[in-house]
């Protein structure tokens, strides 16, 4: 049973229509990378999921089980998109870690008012489990820096390990290294490698080519608010069926 | 004599920190909800809260200070000639004698909250999207994400307007001689009117320059206190 199914997505705002019936499903364990070039949908497909923006139409399932029907749920309670957003982390581009916290705490805060409001539980000390997703992503002796004294990389690994630190089935990535320069965005693409070797189920919005084909166990392109391909790396980057999959593709040739 | 200036002068002293202090107490907090009022999506709310804020900040105090005083006893009087009497529109009628320092401080509560008001919007509404984003999808409720993320940010940004503002309310309260409230100023005219005396007047500077001093020094200390972190 798939993890996550996404059937029949639809968003628009205003006018224009953005995703125009997204389906997808992702596995247990399974690195998806979604592809596709500006204003394609892609952030937006990932606000969907994480109740950030509401779809006109679709079905979220988790394990099986519908979390959010579009058609039948008109209206959410705050509590009840609390608990599905639980299921799910989001890694922003721009990291948006809370400047006035440290390291540590950016990551401890809503361990401490989850677990607080009994919706999460946490076997032991939650700034020991803390500081253990911190060693995780390479931080462990950043833990009591604040944000402007990291660089964008060691920023993102701290919003990498604040988003895991809650154990969410899934993790979202929208871009996690566009405002990373090229050494930065090493750095933090061997972190999601890490990830993936430790069987994290993933989604990853992503310009890095090469990294995509090496991590992904299934990239999707995005098309004007369309899945117009999907499939296993090698199927995509080297035998692209779609029209649109090739000219998008085309463009990263040399930068491989 | 000099003294004795000192001393007159600072019992008006005490009456200019009480109309500070007082102010302060109510229009920090009504400033806070009337810029919730201001952002708010009912619109009926948001503009109506916008038009005061218009008509308050866009005439002087002065002006708003000899309304609050004067306008309820017309409107006493002219209610009693109608023939409706009742508790309410007595009181009103004989507002204008007992009530001076009341009116002040109605004017300046109202006058400070619309201020105090436009500054915490300007605070909030810079606020990145993403804060209250991050604070979302990690499971935190509104609440939290407005006690826990942004309230010490919109802090951090609103200290400087805020000291400004502040410091001028001090001055402001000069303004309550208009309706003879006796305050330092007034307390100052009294040794000119009964001795000839002028420079009790300029003597207040001392008081006012020592107080926003002071106030001066204590805002620095809360700005560096909150630059322990960069945004
Ligand atoms: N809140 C919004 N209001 C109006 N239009 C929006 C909003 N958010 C996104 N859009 C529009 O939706 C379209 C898709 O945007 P989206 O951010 O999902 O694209 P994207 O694939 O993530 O692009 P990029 O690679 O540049 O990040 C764009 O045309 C954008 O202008
Ligand atoms: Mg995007």
């Amino acid at each position: 049973m798939p993890i996550l199914e996404v059937i029949d997505m639809y968003k628009s705002f205003g006018n224009t229509s953005v995703l125009k019936g997204i389906s997808f499903s992702v596995e247990k364990g399974e690195v998806v990378s979604v592809i596709g070039s500006s204003g394609n949908g892609k952030t937006t497909l990932l606000r969907c999921l994480t109740f950030l923006e509401r779809p006109e139409r679709g079905i979220i399932k988790v394990e099986g089980e519908t979390i959010f029907d579009a058609l039948s749920q008109k209206k959410l309670t705050e509590k009840e998109i609390r608990k599905n957003r639980l299921r799910f982390g989001l890694v922003f581009q721009n990291f948006n870690l809370f400047p006035q916290y440290t390291a540590l705490e950016n990551v401890t805060l809503a361990m401490q008012l989850l677990s607080k409001d009994g919706l999460k539980k946490f076997n032991g000390n939650i700034s020991e489990i803390a500081c253990g997703y911190l060693e995780r992503v390479g931080l462990g002796d950043k833990i009591s820096y604040y944000p402007f004294q990291l660089s964008g990389g060691q920023q993102q690994r701290v919003a990498i390990a604040r988003a895991l630190a809650l154990n969410p089935d899934i993790l979202f990535f929208d871009e996690p290294t566009s405002a990373l320069d090229p050494l930065l965005t090493n750095e933090v693409l061997a972190t999601l490698k890490g990830l993936a070797r430790e069987n994290m189920t993933m989604i990853i919005v992503t310009h890095e080519m090469k990294f995509a084909k090496e991590v992904s166990d299934k990239v999707i392109f995005m098309h004007e608010g369309r899945i117009v391909e999907s499939g296993s790396p090698k199927q995509i980057f080297e035998n692209p069926e779609n029209v649109k999959t090739q000219e998008f593709l085309s463009g990263f040739i040399d930068k491989d | 004599m000099f003294n004795e200036v000192t001393l007159s002068l600072f019992d008006g002293f005490v009456v200019t920190v009480k109309i500070f202090a007082l102010t302060l107490l109510f229009a920090l907090p009504i400033g806070l909800i009337m810029s919730f009022g201001s952002m708010s999506k009912f619109k009926p709310l948001k503009y109506t809260v916008k038009t005061i804020v218009w008509i308050i900040r866009g005439t002087p105090l002065m002006l708003q200070l000899i309304a609050i005083f004067y306008v309820p006893g017309f409107v006493g009087k002219w209610a009693g000639k109608l023939g409706i009497e009742n508790f309410f529109i007595d009181w009103l009628a004989d507002w204008t004698v007992p009530d001076r320092f009341l009116a002040v401080m109605i004017a300046f509560v109202i006058n400070y909250s619309c201020y105090f008001s436009e500054i915490y919007r300007g605070g909030i509404e810079s606020m990145p999207r993403g804060q209250y984003e991050a604070g979302a999808v990690l499971g935190m409720t509104k609440t939290q994400v407005f006690f826990k993320v942004i309230l010490m940010q919109v802090i951090k940004k609103i200290v400087p307007p805020m000291s400004n503002e502040i410091i001028t309310l001090v001055k402001d309260t000069s303004l309550a001689r208009v309706i003879a409230v006796y305050e330092i100023i007034w307390a100052a005219q009294k040794f000119a009117k009964s001795d000839g005396l002028i420079w009790p007047i300029f003597y207040t500077a001392v008081y006012y320059l020592i107080f926003c001093g002071a106030l001066t020094l204590l805002f620095g200390y809360i700005e560096k206190k909150l630059d322990y972190y960069k945004t």
